[in-house]
């Protein structure tokens, strides 16, 4: 019972269905972004909102869509589109990365987005990765 | 005048890039994430144990209540070759899996780490048994941080992770040569 409300955010009432189609809008405006080329622009969708509250295979959708724009940006880009985060986005960011790491695809750019995200916050957007209940 | 079929061979060969210079292209980033989340992980402070009173254990092994452990990460170059980073109040735990291309390599990896392993005690911060699905694991607490500098001892993770690497690779290119002078000699007598 405590374990429930103990990842310490107040429950939101958004089931998983409400998740789920959040999640597909959100797969919808990046793709719409990506096919524009528009890099920044499809970031700044994916990294909306993240379902912090949703059950593990939303997580997963929503990871999914994140990391297919990661991985799909040049390295000349990686910067360029860091550059235009604010802050609270770049820690949502560095988690994705993480998440990517896990798999070992892709390693290459995800580990360039790695370092310019570094480059900006330093230590403490892996601090809080490390740290938060509020895992992607 | 016409290529022939020996040139042909040395040209198709020269154009692929060798694997090792695939790989050398993420090294760099992937020891500098490792090294940088290793820092991020290693704070570390003294912490009694909550459940036993006069006990003081590393909290990422006994994973006794959920608020002293932080998120576990992976960082991975490949699939094959990946570092976990579990991190807790008062330990830390690095788990590598090596780089091992082949049979060779698998064989040379296990052996060796095992060699280190068993002399965990000499080693410190090394653990004796790796993490399952890994090769080697390090057991940083803060009494090692108390007593040893952090940033030698991410240096020292960072050097050994090279350092393991190039061994096993220069290990098995002296195992391929040494197979090969033997065969040779062996086979001279039928000649």
């Amino acid at each position: 019972m405590a374990d429930e409300n103990y990842e310490g955010e107040a429950p939101t009432g958004k089931s998983d269905n409400d998740y789920t189609s959040e999640v597909k809008d959100r797969e919808r405006g990046v793709q719409q972004k990506l096919l524009q080329s528009d890099f920044a622009g499809a970031l700044e969708i994916a990294l909306q909102d993240p379902p912090y509250g949703a059950g593990q295979s939303v997580k997963d959708h929503n990871a999914k869509v994140v990391v297919n724009v990661l991985t799909t940006s040049k390295e000349k880009d990686v910067d360029a589109a860091v550059a235009k985060l604010s802050d609270d986005n770049l820690d949502v960011l560095m988690k994705y990365v993480y998440k990517g790491l896990e798999s070992g695809e892709n390693s290459n750019i995800l580990l360039k987005w790695h370092e310019s995200v570094f480059a900006k916050t330093g230590l403490g957007s892996i601090v809080r990765t490390l740290a938060e209940r509020k895992a992607v | 005048g016409r290529i022939t079929g020996s040139e042909t061979f040395a040209i198709h060969f020269s154009s692929f890039p060798s694997i090792h210079s695939i790989m050398a292209t993420t090294l760099r980033p992937y020891l500098n994430a490792v090294r940088q989340s290793v820092t991020a992980a290693l704070c570390l402070q003294n912490f009694a144990s909550q459940i036993v009173e006069r006990h003081n254990k590393p909290e990422v092994e006994a994973k006794t209540s959920k608020e002293l452990l932080l998120n576990p990460v992976v960082i991975s170059r490949t699939p094959k070759e990946r570092v976990l980073l579990e991190g807790s109040v008062n330990s830390l735990r690095i788990s590598i899996k090596v780089k091992q291309i082949n049979d060779i390599e698998e064989i040379l990896s296990k052996r060796f780490m095992r060699f280190m392993a068993q002399r965990a005690e000499n080693f410190v911060i090394l653990r004796r048994k790796p993490v399952s699905g890994y090769d080697i694991s390090f057991l940083i607490t803060n009494f090692h941080t108390e007593t040893m500098f952090k940033h030698k001892l991410v240096d020292f993770i960072i050097q050994f992770m090279e350092d393991v690497d190039k061994e096993i690779s220069e290990i098995a290119l002296a195992v391929n040569a040494r197979a090969r002078v033997t065969a040779q000699e062996f086979l001279k007598q039928f000649v």
